[in-house]
C-alpha cells in the first residue's frame, strides 16, 4: 500500500516535473495552452452547430440588404430540431436546407418562433441522431469568464469562432447574455460557449430598446453581443415543437413616472380586459414584489416581467394603502386595444377644482346637458379635485360605461348619468379663453419672442417663438415644426404662425435636421433635447405638446412622438407616411397620443395614407383627418387654424 | 503524503506565475520587435470619406515596403513614415492589380524588414497579431496600432461570382480583430512570435450576408507575385473568369426545363414544366421542383441558375440537386 502510494506521488511529481519543465522552457507557453483550450473546446461544440443555407426570399428588408447567405444554428434534440436566430429567416425564404456534420444535405423547416426572443425552432430529417451539446446552467456563468461564439457561416464542417469574455449576466431585460466576443450574422443562430465547449446560449440579435427580428443587428462586430441562455429555454422547447409561436407575456399596465430607474412600480391605469384587471390590481397600487423577488423601481419589475412569456402565471404583490395583497395573472399575448373614454369637456386651466371652459359638441356631456361654467363636484363618488385628477380617473374607466357624476351650477348641485364615449375624431370648432383670471406682468419678463435654441453637442438648427404675453404661471402648449431638410426661413415662419399660437396660448418651436439632404432616425433623441432645453426655461404642459411636420419631417413626427410618449401628445403630418419599419406603440392610458392627418384626398398617395390613418384608428387612437388643397407640399392659413385650435383642445376629458 | 501535496501545489503555484509574467514580456517583446518594420504610408485621397493613409510593412533590407493597391498610391508623391519618425519618399516599383498588392521603395538600407521566405501559414483558432495605422492615428515616431485577436476562419474569399468588389478570390485569413477600418489595410498580421503570415486586407463586405470582413491574405499567396514585381519581371496574369466559360453554354431551353415566370430579384427556380422528349424528361424532372445546386453550388434563385449554366459547355452533363417535397434528389441531365 504505502509503495503504492510512493510510486504514484512519484509520478505525480515526474510529470509535474516534466510540465514545469516545459512551461519554463518556452515563455509563449501559457499563451499556447490557453489557445489549445480554446480550439479544443470549439471542436467539443462544433458537430452540434449545422449550417444553414437559404434560397429565395426578399432581397431587402426594410432599408437594409437581406443577407441570405449561408448561417447558422444549434442542434436542441437528437431527432431533428434546431434553434437559430430570426435574424437568418426575416427575408422569408422560399427553402432552408441544412448541411450535417457528415456533408449530407437536408432540407429543414421552420416549426415555430419565438417573438420574444428572436429565435426559430427548425427541424431537419436526420438519419441518424444529431450530437446535442451540453448546456450550462445560468447559476453556473461568472462575468469575466471565457467566451467563445461558434458559428458555420463560412464552411459547414469547420466552426468559425470568435473569442471573448462574458460582459454581464441578465441583459435585454433578463433575456439575454452578453459577450464581448465578437457576434455578428456570421454566428447568429450558432452557440456561445464555455472553455468547456458547453452552451452558454443561442446568438442572436436582441436590443433593449427594440423589439423585431432586426433589432440589436447594428450592433454587430461591435463588443456588445447576445445569447439566450438555453437551459431557460428547455421547457419552452416542446410548446414550440407543437408548433405553437412563444410571444412575450403582457399584464397591462401602465405605471406612473417617467424615471424607470427612480420611480416606484406605482399601477396609473390599469387596462379594461387585461390580465391585470382580471386579476383585481387597481390603480394606485405599488407593485413590491414580482415572482417573490421584491421590486422598487420600473426597471426592475421590467426585469422580472420581461423574460416572461403569454400563458405564463405571474404572482404579484402589491402595496395597496396600508395592505399587502397578493395576487396571480396569467400573463396574455395581446391586449384589447385600448381607447380612451371622453366625456366631452374642456377644462379651464387657472380655476380652483373642474370647472368647465366648453362642452364639447355631440359629446357625452353635451348630452347630458352640461355647460360652459359647471363645476364639477365629484365622479362617482370621487371627489374632484383637479383636472388631471379628473381625467386619470376616467381614463381607467371603459368607453360606454355610464358614470354618476355630480356638478355644480351657480350655486345648485345637480346630478347627472352620462355614458362615456371615446375621443373625437373631429376637429373643433372655436374654443373659449382657457384661463379665466388675469395676471400680473411679472416684474422680471422673460424672453420673448425669436429665442436660439441651440444644443452644445449638435449641430442641428433650431430656434423658438413665445408669444410677446406669455406668463412663467401659465402652463403653454407646444407646436414642433420638425422641418424639411434645407434653409428655413426664420421670418416667414414665425409671421405665419404668430397669430394663432399667441390667440391659443402656445409656444412655437422649429427644429432642422443636421444634414440639408434628410432627417435621420438617430435624430429623434436630438428633437426630445431641444424640447427639455426649452421646457427648462418657459412653462410647457406635454399633454399640450405637438410635432408638426410635412412630408419627411411629418415621417421624422411619428417616429419621435412613438418614442417619447411621455413628453408628446400630438403629432400632425401633411402628406406624410409612418415610415417603413416603424411599429406605432401601442395605445396608452396615460399617455395620450392623437393623431392629426393632412393630405389631397385626389392624390395618388392618398389611398395609402387613408390605410394608415385606418389602421391608426384600428389602434385607437384619436385621428382627424383634413383635406389639403390639390397638390399641397405646404401648410395653409386655415392649416395652421385649425392645427393650432386642435392643439388647444388636447387637455379634453 | 501530506507535504509532498504541499509542496508539488506549491511549485505549481510557483510554475505558474513566473510563465504568466514570462508570457507578458514575451508579447511584449514580440511586439517590439515587429513593429520597427511597419510603415505609414500617405498619398491621394482626403476627399469625400476617402482617407488618403494606409499600413505597410518592410520586405527586404533595400527598403522595399509590401501594401496594398489602393487610390492611395495614385499619387505623384507617396510618403513613408518610419517607425522612428524618419520621412521618406517612395517610389512605386510595382503593383499586381489582381491580388490588389503594390511594392514601394525607399531610400533606405536599415531598416528592419520581414523575409517573406520566413512566412507562417495560420489555422484556423490560433493567436494573432495585427499591425497598422488603422484610423491615421499615429503620426511621426508613434508606433502602429497593434489588435490582437484569433483566426476566426480560414475561407476564400468569394460571395458570388458576380461580386465585382474584390477580384481575389483565394483563401483568406478572417480574424476577430476590428481590422476592417480606415487605414489598417496593408498592415502586417503576425502570429504571437511576431512572424509574418498576412497582409491586412482592404474594406470589404462579405457578399454573402453583407457583414463587413475582417481579414488578411496569407503571404504565400501573394509571394510569388511580389517575387515577381521585385525582379521586374511582374505580368499581371489573367484570373478573369470569362476564359473559364465556355463558347457555348448549356441553356435552360436546351434542356427542357420551364420554370416559374421570373418576377422578383430572387424568384426560386421551381420547375413549371418539363419539355418533352427533352434533357430533362429523361432525367425525371417533374413540375414543383426546386433546383437547389448546380453542381456543388448552391443556387438561390432564377438569376443564379442561369448565371450558373453559363459555366458548362451544352455538350457536357449538368448534375442538378433537386427540392421535391422534403426530399434532395440528384439528377443528371444531358448524360
Amino acid at each position: 500500500m504505502n509503495k503504492k502510494i510512493s510510486l504514484a506521488s512519484l509520478g505525480i511529481a515526474l510529470g509535474l516535473f516534466a510540465s514545469l519543465s516545459a512551461v519554463s522552457q518556452a515563455a509563449e507557453d501559457l499563451n499556447t495552452l490557453e489557445q489549445k483550450a480554446l480550439r479544443a473546446a470549439v471542436e467539443v461544440v462544433a458537430p452540434s452547430v449545422i449550417q444553414i443555407e437559404t434560397v429565395g426570399g426578399l432581397e431587402k428588408v426594410g432599408d437594409q440588404l437581406a443577407g441570405g447567405g449561408p448561417c447558422s444554428a444549434l442542434v436542441v434534440s437528437a431527432d431533428g430540431y434546431l434553434l437559430s436566430s430570426s435574424y437568418n429567416f426575416v427575408h422569408e425564404p422560399t427553402s432552408i436546407l441544412a448541411s450535417l456534420p457528415d456533408g449530407k444535405r437536408t432540407s429543414a423547416k421552420i416549426i415555430a418562433r419565438d417573438h420574444s426572443r428572436n429565435l426559430v425552432l427548425l427541424k431537419i430529417n436526420a438519419e441518424e441522431p444529431l450530437p446535442v451539446p451540453t448546456f450550462v446552467p445560468r447559476e453556473e456563468l461568472r462575468v469575466g469568464q471565457w467566451t467563445i461564439a461558434v458559428g458555420k457561416s463560412f464552411s459547414p464542417v469547420d466552426a468559425n469562432a470568435s473569442v471573448g469574455v462574458l460582459s454581464a449576466l441578465h441583459r435585454v431585460w433578463g433575456k439575454a447574455i452578453q459577450s464581448d466576443a465578437k457576434i455578428s450574422p456570421n454566428n447568429y443562430g450558432g452557440a456561445l460557449i464555455d472553455i468547456h465547449g458547453r452552451v452558454i446560449g443561442v446568438i442572436t440579435s436582441l436590443s433593449p430598446q427594440a423589439t423585431g427580428p432586426q433589432a440589436g443587428a447594428d450592433w454587430y462586430d461591435s463588443g456588445i453581443g447576445f445569447a439566450v441562455p438555453l437551459t431557460e429555454m428547455q421547457p419552452r422547447l416542446e410548446k414550440l415543437m407543437l408548433g405553437e409561436d412563444l410571444r412575450q407575456g403582457l399584464l397591462g399596465i401602465s405605471l406612473k413616472g417617467n424615471d424607470i430607474m427612480a420611480d416606484r412600480p406605482e399601477i396609473g391605469a390599469v387596462r379594461y380586459n387585461s390580465p391585470a384587471q382580471e386579476s383585481g390590481i387597481l390603480a394606485g397600487d405599488v407593485i413590491t414584489a414580482v415572482q417573490g423577488r421584491q421590486v422598487v423601481n420600473h426597471a426592475q419589475m421590467k426585469h422580472q416581467l420581461e423574460p416572461l412569456y403569454a400563458g405564463d402565471e405571474v404572482a404579484l404583490t402589491l402595496q395597496r394603502g396600508d395592505d399587502s395583497v397578493e395576487v396571480k395573472a396569467t400573463l396574455t399575448a395581446v391586449l384589447v386595444p385600448y381607447a380612451h373614454p371622453f366625456l366631452g369637456i374642456l377644462p379651464v386651466r387657472d380655476a380652483e377644482g373642474v370647472v368647465i371652459r366648453d362642452v364639447l359638441p355631440d359629446s357625452p356631456a353635451a348630452a347630458a346637458g352640461l355647460m360652459a361654467g359647471d363645476v364639477i363636484v365629484q365622479v362617482n363618488d370621487k371627489p374632484a379635485t383637479t383636472a388631471d385628477e379628473l381625467r386619470t380617473q376616467i381614463s381607467a374607466l371603459e368607453p360606454d360605461t355610464t358614470i354618476q357624476l355630480v356638478y355644480r351650477r351657480g350655486e345648485e348641485e345637480q346630478n347627472a348619468k352620462i355614458t362615456l364615449a371615446t375621443l373625437p375624431t373631429s376637429l373643433p370648432g372655436e374654443l373659449s379663453a382657457a384661463w379665466s383670471q388675469e395676471v400680473e406682468p411679472p416684474a422680471q419678463p422673460p424672453q420673448t419672442g425669436e429665442v436660439e435654441v441651440r444644443l452644445a453637442e449638435e449641430p442641428n438648427a433650431a430656434f423658438a417663438w413665445i408669444p410677446d404675453d406669455y406668463h412663467a404661471d401659465r402652463r403653454y402648449s407646444l407646436l414642433v415644426l420638425l422641418q424639411e431638410p434645407g434653409d428655413v426661413d426664420r421670418q416667414a415662419t414665425i409671421d405665419a404662425w404668430k397669430d394663432v399660437c399667441k390667440q391659443t396660448g402656445a409656444i412655437l418651436l422649429s427644429v432642422s435636421p443636421a444634414s440639408k439632404e434628410r432627417w435621420t432616425p438617430s435624430e429623434t433623441g436630438v428633437v426630445r433635447k431641444c424640447i427639455e432645453q426649452l421646457a427648462g426655461k418657459y412653462n410647457i404642459a406635454s399633454g399640450r405638446t405637438a410635432l408638426v411636420g410635412v412630408r419627411s419631417g411629418g415621417a421624422m413626427a411619428y417616429m419621435v412622438a412613438f418614442e417619447n410618449r411621455e413628453a408628446i401628445a400630438g403629432v400632425v403630418t401633411l402628406a406624410a407616411p409612418v415610415p417603413r419599419g416603424v411599429q406605432p406603440p401601442d395605445n396608452d392610458p396615460l399617455h395620450r397620443l392623437a393623431i392629426f392627418t393632412l393630405y389631397d384626398d385626389m392624390s395618388p398617395q392618398s389611398a395609402q395614407l387613408k390605410k394608415l390613418d385606418e389602421a391608426l384608428a384600428k389602434m385607437k387612437f384619436p385621428v382627424v383627418h383634413r383635406s389639403a388643397t390639390k397638390g399641397a407640399d405646404k401648410l395653409t392659413d386655415d392649416d395652421r387654424t385649425a392645427i393650432t385650435r386642435w392643439l388647444d383642445s388636447l387637455d379634453r376629458i | 503524503m501530506n507535504r509532498s501535496a504541499f509542496v508539488i501545489a506549491l511549485t505549481l503555484s510557483l510554475g505558474w506565475l513566473t510563465s504568466a509574467a514570462q508570457a507578458e514580456s514575451s508579447l511584449a517583446r514580440t511586439i517590439r520587435g515587429v513593429q520597427p518594420r511597419i510603415v505609414k504610408i500617405f498619398g491621394a485621397g482626403g476627399l469625400r470619406g476617402l482617407e488618403s493613409y494606409q499600413s505597410g510593412f518592410v520586405i527586404s533590407p533595400e527598403g522595399h515596403i509590401l501594401t496594398v493597391w489602393s487610390y492611395v498610391l495614385d499619387s505623384s508623391v507617396i510618403t513613408i513614415v518610419a517607425n522612428d519618425g524618419r520621412r521618406f519618399t517612395a517610389e512605386l516599383v510595382g503593383a499586381d492589380p489582381e491580388l490588389e498588392v503594390a511594392v514601394l521603395k525607399v531610400d533606405a538600407d536599415d531598416l528592419p524588414f520581414f523575409n517573406l521566405d520566413e512566412s507562417v501559414e495560420l489555422t484556423s483558432g490560433q493567436r494573432v497579431l495585427t499591425f497598422s495605422n488603422l484610423y491615421g492615428i499615429a503620426t511621426g515616431d508613434e508606433p502602429a496600432s497593434v489588435l490582437h485577436g484569433y483566426i476566426t476562419a480560414i475561407t476564400d474569399l468569394q460571395g458570388r461570382r458576380s461580386a465585382a468588389e474584390v477580384r481575389y478570390k483565394g483563401p483568406v485569413y478572417v480574424v476577430d480583430a476590428m481590422t476592417n477600418n480606415p487605414g489598417a489595410a496593408g498592415g502586417a498580421l503576425t502570429d504571437q512570435q511576431g512572424q509574418i503570415a498576412g497582409v491586412l486586407g482592404k474594406e470589404i463586405r462579405n457578399s454573402s450576408n453583407n457583414v463587413w470582413l475582417n481579414y488578411s491574405i496569407p503571404i504565400r499567396e501573394l509571394q510569388n507575385s511580389v517575387e515577381d514585381i521585385l525582379s521586374g519581371r511582374f505580368r499581371p496574369r489573367s484570373r478573369d473568369e470569362n476564359q473559364n466559360r465556355p463558347k457555348q453554354p448549356v441553356t435552360l431551353a436546351q434542356l427542357g426545363l420551364i420554370l416559374l415566370p421570373d418576377v422578383l430579384p430572387k424568384t426560386p427556380p421551381f420547375v413549371e414544366r418539363v419539355a418533352p422528349e427533352s434533357p430533362a424528361e429523361t432525367a425525371g424532372l417533374q413540375p414543383n421542383d426546386l433546383v437547389m445546386f448546380v453542381e456543388r453550388r448552391l443556387i438561390s434563385s432564377q438569376r443564379d441558375l442561369r448565371e450558373e449554366l453559363t459555366f458548362i459547355d451544352r455538350d457536357d452533363p449538368v448534375r442538378l440537386t433537386l427540392l421535391r417535397g422534403d426530399e434532395l434528389i440528384e439528377v443528371t441531365l444531358n448524360e
